[in-house]
């Protein structure tokens, strides 16, 4: 492992900040949409308990 | 030739039962393209014998800006089929690519800005691919708002459909910016017609994160489309069986 080029040639702050960013991004969008399908599934499950209930 | 798949695919049951099925073996190609493709590029690709290795951005800078364009071209095809054939489902899957394009767009735009400062001596220059992929940040941000600002929920998706199909016009523009006009941006690594400009070491691995990244997008379209489904058919009878109440 240490013979890899950790350093980029002098460019590694450009090149590790821009993976590390796109990396953020992967999980963040992972993150967000898991989380929008929890509520999403939360607001369907208490508009069909009310439903359940007026019926 | 049957085309009952394809009349399914405007049924929300079904999409939703589909994405269900389809988002965890996307999430799997994903993470395989993008995991191999980084560690083959990043590491063992050879450096370019011009930017040495500060090319190495474009295995994520490539990818974000392709995965932007691409969720734009899908948000206003969708948007076009809601509106012209009145596919409600079609509103879903637009509203679930905003926030996945807007984001890398952003992504798109910082890894550029990162790799242009040792490369061009800036971070930012008003250049016409430059100018044009943050164009189409504001139209992402400008539909997502567009969604939101209106009390029913069916005009705002359609008024975002329609500005995303006026915004589909700036695709192009970005796609042939580098060709049309001057510019410092770097012509096309992949084109259709033409020879890569790059050799297989360094051309594999940017395929494989390409690959990854499309499967990213439909595994997260898939996630945020359920989302989507589920809130606009909460009160049909078929979201009980989803839903599992106790």
């Amino acid at each position: 492992m240490s013979d890899l080029n950790y350093s980029m040639g002098g460019y590694a702050a450009f090149v590790w900040s821009s993976v590390a960013l796109v990396l953020g991004l992967l999980v963040w969008n992972v993150w967000s949409a898991r989380r929008r399908l929890a509520q999403a599934m939360l607001r369907a499950r208490r508009a069909q308990q009310a439903r359940a209930g007026r019926s | 030739m049957n085309w009952t798949w394809f009349h399914r695919l405007a049924s929300p049951p079904h999409v939703y039962r589909l994405a269900t099925r389809l988002a965890p073996w996307l999430y799997a190609g994903a993470a395989l393209g993008i995991a191999y493709g980084l560690i083959a590029g990043l590491f063992f690709a050879p450096p370019d014998y011009q930017q040495g290795d500060a090319f190495r951005i474009i295995y994520v800078h490539a990818p974000s800006a392709w995965l932007s364009l691409s969720a734009y071209t899908t948000m206003a095809l969708a948007g076009a089929v809601a509106l012209v054939w009145r596919i409600k489902i079609g509103y879903a899957v637009a509203a679930a690519c905003a926030p996945i394009g807007a984001s890398f767009t952003i992504g798109a735009l910082i890894t550029g800005s990162l790799w242009g400062r040792p490369m061009w001596g800036t971070y930012w220059a008003w250049d016409p691919r430059l100018t044009s992929e943050l164009i189409l940040l504001f139209l992402y941000f400008g539909i997502i708002s567009l969604r939101q600002a209106f009390d029913d929920p069916a005009r705002g998706d359609r008024a975002a459909a329609v500005l995303g199909l006026v915004g589909v016009v700036n695709v192009p523009i970005i796609h042939y910016s580098v060709q049309w006009w001057n510019s410092l941006h770097q012509g096309a690594t992949l084109a259709k017609w033409a020879k890569p400009s790059m050799p297989g070491s360094m051309l594999v691995p940017l395929l494989s994160v390409l690959l990854g990244f499309m499967l990213f997008f439909g595994a997260v379209l898939c996630t945020r489309l359920r989302a989507e489904v589920l809130v606009r058919e909460r009160q049909s009878n078929w979201i009980n069986e989803m839903v599992s109440i106790p």
